[in-house]
């Protein structure tokens, strides 16, 4: 059983609208250990993208206790959740996400523009990060120019680029066919083979059972959990 | 940086990437900072940029009051000039007056402008000549004066810029001076001068002509000497003026000498149609900021993923805050650089339409300071237009807008955003179109205006002829009648006749007293416009003689002194009484303290401009009273060359000035009115095409993101023009909130133009009601577009988006 890496405790999410409040989710326990595979399942509405988004700060909880790395980050100010989403969270995007605008290398590269590296050892980041997904080739593309399954490496090259501690995928292969979808799952277990650790929310049961554990997810409670618990 | 950089690399590719966008953005600015740079090179030229005088805040202007006859602002005679010597406040002072002369060649003559100064105005000025020297005290007084000074731009242009010049003689109205200096390319007072010459006082004029006040004074206080101070010194020394000559400063006249600070006095009546002109081209540029500001919403809204994405991979908000302003900066410096283009080209026309009023205005110029103030135009635009789009897109919900099919465009708040910034672009657009037709009326109805004569048809040349040879009344009474003889006999002449000054052209006043008049108790003699005429001139001009007759040439100088009124005349003093046979008792150099017999009256001519009343007015025979110059009036079919020929064959040494057709005339005279018309026009049609270019853009937008519910409209069965019905009144509502407030807006601010009206009140109904009206089509021609594109979409295909 590994380090705990991300701990929640009794996580909830209300949403307000007018008159009406929706429990996205309630009294959710997690804890994901270093090296780590967890993939979220379940129907739609059920909360598993609001879950992610959490893990990634990119919202905060209502109520609950979230600690990523043995530090409680759910007060945290809009620039500290800013700071850490570059340093420790990679993510990569059902619809792939990269800038229109930039550039191949650009886009893996902007995130490490974020945190004020400088050029010399952006570049051989990026470069190392297209490298591992198989996409130096294309470094002066525009996003445009590739295929779905092309874009999703260049993402997953951006996630990773930064050496993030944790992964977080949000229907990594949604977008894409089987073919590419299946090559962007070796590339994430390539990576958790090489030690990242990875949160995956997915519909595909047979990529589900890629991870080393799966929490299920219903009306916005954790209903099951197979595999290996990491806490 | 190396950021900055990255932030500019990637709004160039971005813009190139959306060119309709970039394209309308820097058109809009570039005409909003084109705009606002041409008069703003204006407001600096005229009102702001330093003189070139040295410690200006020391230099001041000295006027004199005759409150008690309504003389707000005066100038002083020659005794009053010299008698500032106890003034202690004064370090130096000096006088100046603008005027032409003729210039003299060999074979030719030409009327150019001459100014005529002592030597303490220079010495005033901190004024050193770049070749010779300035006058001396000696070359004021007359036999010493026979000497001029050249301007810079003279020099260069007619002595090649030869310092050898000086010592040189050139002959001004007939009299050679010998050239004694060249003065600093950078001075200038008032208008361009060709030359500088000495008054040449006399004796007389000096101790004994306080009665003639036509000095423009300047001094420079001395060191440490507050304003305040100085001016009470100064008025201490009126009342010691007028306790020693109570003769020329009669009690009733309240006579007073004042001090004002030089800048003041010499922009005073620039200053606020120059700033409302100003205060208007910067609305025209809030509205470019407002489309510009509306664009980059839209912009922002399609872009809101990016930002998101941006702000997942650590982005804080004020990294992304700075990349939206890199890009807005951008865009204004790409249309700064368009407008700075647009302003050089429009400041020449703008400039070719300038009413010769303003002083300093061929001064005005793109500079280096101008070019100053459009760098932080562009930086102060950027702010106004692209901060609150940029705050308002680094402000996403990261949650939603980076979900695959997440709503991510604008929301309700953003729409209310836009739809407020067309409000404030319609409410400001009325404001300025109200202003505009409140001029355009008062144009209209000063154009009704009668101007008392016939002005089609006629043509007007200017004598004035100078130098020795003219120096006795007698002879220059001579040679104005072989004028009007000389064109009266060119072919196509129908009537010719002469006048000192004709109507719209100035001011000539003189003081007298009236027989059988009963002035009230502290009531002062008259002092109204008069005028030497000689016979003719009435029916050249077409102007009926009402009672009586017109002067013929039987009232020469040796028969009894003789006048004509105006019918203005009549009303201020005898109305409803017989005035023919009536006396004035005027004292001019010819017939001192004479009776002169009323024979006629005349009907009014607008002497001051279509836009003033009339002025009583009074007219010599000329014989009885010649006048120094004479403005021939002849009527036919002939052309102003003819005029110019036949009179130039007078005397080919005398100039003939200013020979044009007296409606040219007239529209001269309403130039001052015209420019500030034609500029707030100008720009009340851009801010016009601005703000429809906004409501069609906000319309569109609104269209495009109710696609679907439009769909889902037509599929449960909206008619087209339900469609229509439905999207005209969203634009309606908008423009109808912005009319309310533009109404009220330019309710308040119609005060700032009311003195510039005419005929028509600053509040006037129709003006307000027609153009309000006239803006709403508009806004319905501009939303109607969208509107009619809202019926085309299919429904099928609506519902597929999302």
């Amino acid at each position: 059983m590994s380090e705990p890496l991300i701990e929640m405790q009794n996580i909830e999410k209300v949403f307000l609208t007018d008159e009406v409040e929706t429990h996205a989710l309630s009294n959710i326990h997690l804890s994901v250990g270093r090296n780590e595979w967890v993939s979220i399942v379940g129907p739609s509405g059920s909360g598993k993208t609001t879950l992610l988004a959490i893990l990634g700060l990119l919202d905060t909880a209502t109520g609950g206790q979230y600690l990523l790395d043995h530090k409680p980050v759910q007060d945290l100010s809009p620039s500290d959740r800013a700071h850490v989403r570059n340093r420790h969270i990679g993510f990569i995007f059902q619809s792939f996400n990269l800038i229109g605008d930039l550039t191949v290398f650009e886009n893996v590269e902007l995130p490490l523009t974020y945190r004020g590296m400088p050029p010399a050892d952006r570049k051989k980041r990026v470069e190392d990060a297209l490298n591992r997904v198989g996409m130096s080739h294309r470094a002066r593309h525009m996003p445009g120019q590739l295929s779905g399954g092309q874009q999703q490496r260049v993402a997953v090259a951006r996630a990773v680029a930064g050496d993030p501690l944790i992964l977080l995928a949000d229907e990594p292969t949604g977008n894409l066919d089987s073919k590419n979808g299946q090559a962007v799952m070796k590339l994430l277990s390539e990576l958790h083979q090489a030690g990242s650790t990875l949160i995956m929310v997915t519909h595909d049961p047979a990529y589900a059972r890629l991870a080393t554990r799966t929490v299920s997810l219903f009306d916005g409670r954790i209903v099951e959990e197979t595999g290996t618990s990491a806490a | 940086m190396d950021t900055l950089l990255r932030d500019l690399r990637f709004a160039v590719r971005g813009l190139l990437r959306t060119p309709g966008f970039t394209i309308a953005a820097v058109v809009a600015l570039a005409l909003g900072i084109g705009a606002t740079t041409a008069i703003f090179s204006v407001v600096h030229g005229v009102l702001l940029r330093s003189f070139g005088w040295g410690d200006e805040t020391r230099l001041v202007s000295v006027y004199r009051t005759f409150v008690g006859i309504g003389s707000a602002q005066g100038r002083l005679s020659v005794p009053e000039l010299y008698g500032l010597q106890e003034a202690r406040a004064l370090e130096s002072y000096g006088a100046i007056n603008s005027g032409t002369a003729a210039l003299q060649g060999a074979d030719r003559a030409e009327r150019v402008p001459v100014a005529r100064a002592t030597s303490g105005l220079f010495a005033a000025l901190g004024v050193t000549p770049q070749f010779g020297r300035a006058f001396s005290g000696e070359e004021d007084l007359e036999g010493n004066d026979g000497v001029a000074l050249v301007s810079a731009a003279t020099f260069r242009r007619r002595f090649g810029g030869d310092p050898a010049t000086v010592g040189r003689s050139v002959t001004l109205d007939g009299r050679e001076r010998r050239i004694i200096g060249v003065l600093p390319e950078a001075f200038r007072y008032g208008s361009p001068q060709d030359f500088f010459i000495p008054y040449g006082f006399t004796t007389d004029q000096r101790l004994r002509q306080r009665g003639a006040h036509y000095l423009e004074v300047v001094a420079k206080l001395r060191p440490g000497a507050a304003l305040k101070s100085a001016n009470e010194q100064i008025e201490q020394l009126s009342i010691r003026f007028a306790e020693a000559h109570p003769e020329n400063y009669p009690p009733e006249f309240h006579s007073m000498l004042h001090l004002e600070p030089l800048r003041d006095r010499l922009v005073s009546s620039s200053r606020q149609p120059i700033l409302v002109l100003f205060g208007a081209v910067l609305l025209v540029l809030l509205i470019a900021c407002g489309n510009v500001a509306n664009l980059l919403l839209a912009r922002s809204a399609t872009r809101e993923r990016e930002f998101a994405v941006r702000a997942a991979l650590g982005a804080e908000r004020s990294r992304i805050v700075r990349q939206l302003l890199t890009e807005g900066l951008l865009l204004s410096a790409v249309g700064a650089v368009l407008g700075v283009m647009l302003a050089a080209w429009g400041l020449d026309a703008l400039l070719a339409v300038a009413p010769r009023q303003i002083r300093q205005l061929a001064d005005v110029r793109l500079d280096r300071e101008v070019l100053g103030f459009s760098a932080a135009l562009t930086i102060a635009t950027t702010l106004v237009f692209a901060l609150v789009p940029a705050l308002r897109a680094s402000r996403v919900d990261l949650a939603d807008s980076l979900k695959d099919g997440g709503r991510g465009t604008g929301g309700v708040s953003g729409a209310r955003l836009r739809t407020a910034l067309v409000i404030a672009q319609v409410a400001v657009c009325l404001l300025l179109l109200v202003g505009a037709g409140l001029l355009l009326r008062s144009f209209a109805r000063v154009l009704t205006v009668s101007p008392g004569f016939d002005a089609e048809g006629a043509i007007a040349a200017n004598l004035a002829p100078a130098g020795p040879a003219y120096a006795d009344p007698d002879v220059r009474e001579r040679y104005f009648e072989r004028a009007l003889r000389a064109a009266a006999e060119v072919p196509g002449v129908s009537a010719a006749g002469g006048i000192s000054l004709i109507p719209t052209r100035g001011k000539y006043g003189q003081t007298y007293d009236i027989e059988g008049y009963q002035r009230a108790a502290g009531e002062p003699l008259p002092t109204d416009e008069f005028r030497s005429v000689f016979p003719g001139y009435f029916p050249a001009m077409r102007q009926r003689i009402l009672a009586g007759r017109d002067l013929s040439p039987a009232d020469d100088a040796k028969a009894p002194p003789v006048v004509l009124v105006n019918e203005a005349w009549v009303r201020r003093y005898l109305p409803g009484h017989e005035v023919i046979g009536r006396r004035l008792k005027i004292d001019t150099d010819r017939h001192r303290d004479a009776w002169w017999t009323i024979v006629g009256v005349v009907s009014d001519a607008r002497e001051y401009g279509l836009d003033e009343p009339v002025p009583p007015v009074f007219y010599y025979s000329a014989p009885q009273e010649p006048p120094d110059f004479m403005t021939v009036v002849v009527r036919g079919r002939i052309t102003p060359a003819a005029l110019r020929d036949a009179l130039s064959k007078v005397d080919p040494a005398q100039p003939v000035d200013r020979v044009l057709p007296l409606d040219e005339v007239l529209a001269t005279s309403l130039a001052a009115r015209r420019f500030p018309l034609q500029l707030l026009a100008m720009f009340a049609a851009l801010a016009l095409l601005l703000s429809a270019v906004g409501i069609y853009g906000v319309t569109a937008y609104g269209v495009a993101q109710r696609t679907r519910e439009i769909g889902v409209r037509m599929a449960i069965g909206a008619s087209g023009p339900a469609v229509v019905r439905m999207v005209l009144g969203s634009a309606l509502r908008m423009v109808g909130a912005g009319l309310a407030i533009g109404i009220v807006a330019a309710l308040a601010a119609s005060r700032l133009i009311a003195a510039q009206l005419y005929g028509i009140s600053a509040q006037d109904p129709l003006t307000y009601l027609t153009l309000g009206i006239g803006l709403a089509l508009v806004a319905l021609a501009a939303s109607a577009i969208p509107a009619l594109r809202a019926t085309r979409i299919d429904p099928m295909s609506a519902l597929r988006t999302e």
